[in-house]
């Protein structure tokens, strides 16, 4: 399922950028060893049986990717894209035993003590690892800058109104329950008098589909939901952002390495870069996705 | 080199030997099943089940190690078991040995020496299970192993060959959350609780519940709901919150059973997310949200509950499953140690009690195991979360600043998610009417997160020097009799007929204490941390005390106390002691 490498920057800096990464990688991987699992950070207890303790094939990225992740397979090409500006050769392991069943989320639902044994043993770097909205991310990790930036937003289901002044009194809100951006609209309906009804759902799935079907009114919804029910479900085409009445925050979506990994993560950094600079909007496009 | 190779010839020979020789022994040949009258009140030199006995005393009559001959004890045999997370418990019956090993393994030992009579591996699903998984203890009825599946099965294995008798799934395996401990035996019933489905996980509100089993055909007889369903009583309590957001209220330590009352007692863990804000609104906050750390008194029979008694809100992770310890016993508090009375008790009475200390907060109990009517209670370790109890109703209160209200706030959670008390178990002793305990000074410093409360970093508490102690409270005043403590947390416990408390702790160490004065009469260093449940039991008039090793879930969080302390992580075995028979 490899793409067309199709990247906008301008053919002279992509090569000298592609020196500077090559030199920058193949130091990172003489000076720390992939599969290295001595991270120097706290790490969760494990059994050291559960550890490979193997050193991968130094001459390649080995991805972890998220399979309950709703954006699996664009994470997919972002890696290939970045492995190929690095000039080398990507290999992709899903994360196992997630049991997600949200189709339309970004969560990893592993515990600490799973996500250290998987990553130890099946990939130099995690692809679409969603950065905290708040607090920090496990000692042994490290992540890069973030790929893609999707947003929360307002939407309405079809035929409601343009704006927030459509909204009738008493209508309902749909939340997925434990983001961050439920606590803005929470902050938002108390400002309001609560003239707004707030209803709370485990997944956007939920969301998404009431939203469609006429039983919820609006909602604060991760946009990239929106975008890939439209493409399944025609009910859902009907649903529309509308212009933002309060703040919502976005998504960071970023790879997260062990903190052992830092001449890989600076290169990936570098290239990630290149990656926003020209070429992530027409990945966004192939996906579906939403622009930033 | 020529003696080298003759002893090695001898040594080969030797060992044919003895192989040949127990292949003339049916190890079986007095093998006796197990009936409901042998688990209500066991035999003295069996260990049937999880503690021991139906009452959850963890107390072995067992007298002929004592507080005189115990630094004699020596290491007679030991065993490797299979990597994972070690929260074991062997149980013994005629001198076979049955031991959990994780990921549903399951071995018949012969229980003077730890050889190999038979093992069940069982094949489970390559996908939808995490790389960790543990089991606490099996049971044994007539002549079958008994014991909850990864896979959500209850299964039944012939206790003589090991071999598979009947299964029947208990829960569609794309559910999250396992049974991590085995089934309570009663009436020929296999009664076992789970843990159910987290926020992000799959499986809802209707995959937390309780069930019996006929032991006969697997048939499930009963199923109670620890997560209220629609129509039923507790489901008010939800803040009228959506059925797909209501999560987790599970139920993961074996229950204990009164045989005549007919009452098996439960204990429930939290909700998901723990902290309450993230789906109501300010006014449900301190709602009850049923039944979460709760105990529930079930009619053995029926699957009816009986009662039930919350002990507190929960906002933090303050799990009560744990062994909910039966003991009749006169009831006396002591108020300059007893900080709350019901205004019903009679000092002097005697009570039939369900007591000792059901979940995190560290809170010692004394119910009336039969009404579930609140007797008194009292702490122990340092802990914030708990500002009263009303003594009439055993209702608590909470401090409101304690309760989190939106994300990104930092609270100091006294005790943590890892107690207190966690899951190592407590043992009574009928000698000193006394319960002793492994109790943790710690706090966490929390932060609201996007998700949930974060439930680390561990600190110790306000005032403390040591992380772990062993504290002995008698149930008839609740006073607390003695409290030994030590750097590194202490693991799960055992009290004997010798006046003894064996237990071990995260830096390998295994110890046996005066029961009368916690004094540390004898200790061993171990390969591993002791993780593991020690038991007590006696084959051909011999005494031995038998207890698994190896890290267990979770270690990390008290390993990283003490960072001079480097017990390591796995390294299961079993590790049997006795004294010299001479």
């Amino acid at each position: 399922m490899r793409r067309p490498f199709l990247i906008e920057c301008k053919r002279q800096s992509m090569l000298v950028m592609l020196r500077r990464l090559t030199s920058v990688v193949a130091l990172a991987f003489a000076l720390t060893g992939p599969g290295s699992s001595a991270f120097g950070q706290a790490t969760p207890a494990v059994p050291e049986d559960f550890l490979d303790h193997v050193r991968r094939s130094g001459d390649r990225i080995h991805f972890c990717l998220n399979p309950a992740s709703a954006l699996m397979e664009f994470d997919r090409a972002v890696g290939q894209r970045l492995a190929d500006m690095l000039l080398l050769p990507a290999e992709f392991n899903q994360l196992a035993n997630l049991n997600s069943h949200y189709g339309l989320d970004y969560r990893i639902t592993l515990t600490d003590s799973d996500l250290f044994i998987q990553v130890s043993n099946e990939c130099d770097a995690l692809i679409g690892f969603p950065n905290p909205a708040i607090g920090t991310i496990q000692e042994w990790l490290m992540t890069t800058q973030p790929y893609y930036k999707p947003r929360f937003v307002l939407a309405f289901g079809p035929g409601v109104g343009a704006g927030i002044d459509d909204l009738a009194a008493g209508a309902i809100i749909g939340s997925r329950v434990s983001v961050y951006a439920d606590s803005f609209l929470r902050a938002f309906l108390e400002t309001q008098g609560n003239r707004w009804q707030r209803r709370i759902y485990s997944g956007n799935d939920g969301i998404v589909a009431d939203l469609a079907s006429g039983a919820i009114q609006a909602a604060v919804v991760w946009e990239p939901a929106i975008n890939l029910a439209a493409a399944t479900d025609p009910l859902a085409t009907g649903i529309r952002v509308v212009d933002q009445p309060f703040a919502l925050p976005v998504l960071e979506l970023a790879i997260a390495l062990p903190t052992n990994q830092v001449f890989l993560r600076n290169a990936l950094d570098a290239a990630i870069t290149e990656l926003r600079r020209g070429g992530l909007n027409q990945l966004l496009a192939e996906f579906g996705l939403p622009a930033e | 080199m020529r003696v080298t190779a003759g002893l090695l010839l001898a040594s080969a020979s030797l060992v044919a030997s003895a192989t040949f020789a127990a292949a003339q022994t049916d190890p079986f040949a007095n093998f006796t099943p197990v009936t409901d009258a042998m688990l209500a009140d066991p035999p003295a030199g069996d260990w049937l089940m999880w503690r021991g006995t139906q009452n959850h005393w963890g107390y072995s009559p067992l007298d002929q190690i004592t507080t005189d001959n115990v630094g004699d004890l020596r290491i007679v045999w030991s065993r490797a078991m299979t990597e994972g997370h070690q929260e074991a418990t062997p149980l013994v019956h005629d001198g076979i040995m049955y031991i959990p090993h994780p990921r549903d393994i399951i071995q018949a030992l012969d229980a003077t020496t730890g050889d190999l009579l038979w093992e069940y591996r069982r094949e489970l699903p390559a996908e939808g299970l995490p790389s960790i998984i543990l089991t606490r203890n099996v049971a044994i009825w007539e002549d079958r192993i008994i014991f909850n599946s990864k896979d959500n099965f209850l299964v039944a294995l012939d206790a003589r060959t090991g071999e598979l008798v009947w299964e029947t799934e208990v829960r569609g395996q794309e559910d999250w959350g396992w049974s991590t401990s085995g089934p309570m035996i009663a009436n020929g019933m296999a009664i076992s609780g789970r843990s159910c489905a987290q926020q992000t996980g799959t499986g809802g509100a209707d995959t937390c519940f309780l069930t019996a089993h006929d032991l006969a055909t697997g048939e499930e007889m009963w199923r109670f709901y620890t997560l209220p369903q629609p129509g039923e009583p507790g489901y008010e309590t939800w803040a009228g919150i959506p059925d797909d957001a209501r999560r987790h209220v599970g139920s993961w330590i074996t229950p204990s059973f009164d045989p005549e009352l007919n009452l098996v007692y439960f204990g429930t863990s939290v909700t998901s997310p723990y902290s309450k804000f993230y789906k109501v609104d300010a006014a449900n906050l301190d709602d009850e949200f049923l039944y979460q750390t709760s105990t529930l008194a079930i009619d053995a029979t029926t699957g009816d509950l009986v009662w039930y008694q919350q002990h507190i809100r929960d906002q933090w992770d303050l799990d009560h499953p744990f062994e909910r310890i039966l003991v009749d016993t006169v009831i006396a508090p002591n108020p300059d140690e007893v900080r709350w009375i019901s205004p019903n008790v009679v000092a002097g009475e005697e009570r039939r009690v369900l007591t000792g200390i059901p979940g995190k907060t560290g809170i010692f109990y004394s119910i009336d195991r039969a009404t579930g009517e609140f007797l008194w209670a009292r702490e122990t370790v340092y802990q914030n979360v708990i500002s009263d109890i009303d003594t009439a109703t055993g209702r608590a209160t909470h401090p409101v600043e304690m309760i989190p209200t939106a994300i990104g706030q930092s609270l100091q959670v006294c005790p943590p998610a890892v107690g207190g008390k966690d899951w190592p178990a407590g043992a009574y002793s009928p000698l000193t009417n006394t319960i002793y305990y492994p109790l943790h000074n710690l706090c966490m410093n929390s932060i609201t997160l996007e998700t949930d409360i974060r439930l680390s970093p561990y600190v110790l508490a306000p005032g403390a020097t040591n992380a772990g102690t062993i504290r002995g409270i008698n149930v008839e005043t609740g006073e607390q009799t003695w409290i030994w403590e030590n750097a590194t947390p202490q693991m799960s416990l055992l009290t004997t007929g010798g006046g003894l408390l064996f237990g071990g702790d995260v830096n390998r160490r295994f110890r046996a204490f005066d029961q009368e004065t916690g004094d540390v009469l004898w200790e061993q260093i171990m390969p591993a941390q002791v993780g593991g449940f020690p038991v007590s039991y006696e084959v051909d008039g011999r005494q031995y005390i038998a207890v698994p090793v190896g890290s267990f879930l979770l270690s990390g969080a008290y390993t990283g106390l003490n960072p001079d302390q480097r017990p390591g992580t796995g390294g299961n075995a079993i590790i049997v002691f006795a004294l010299p028979e001479n």
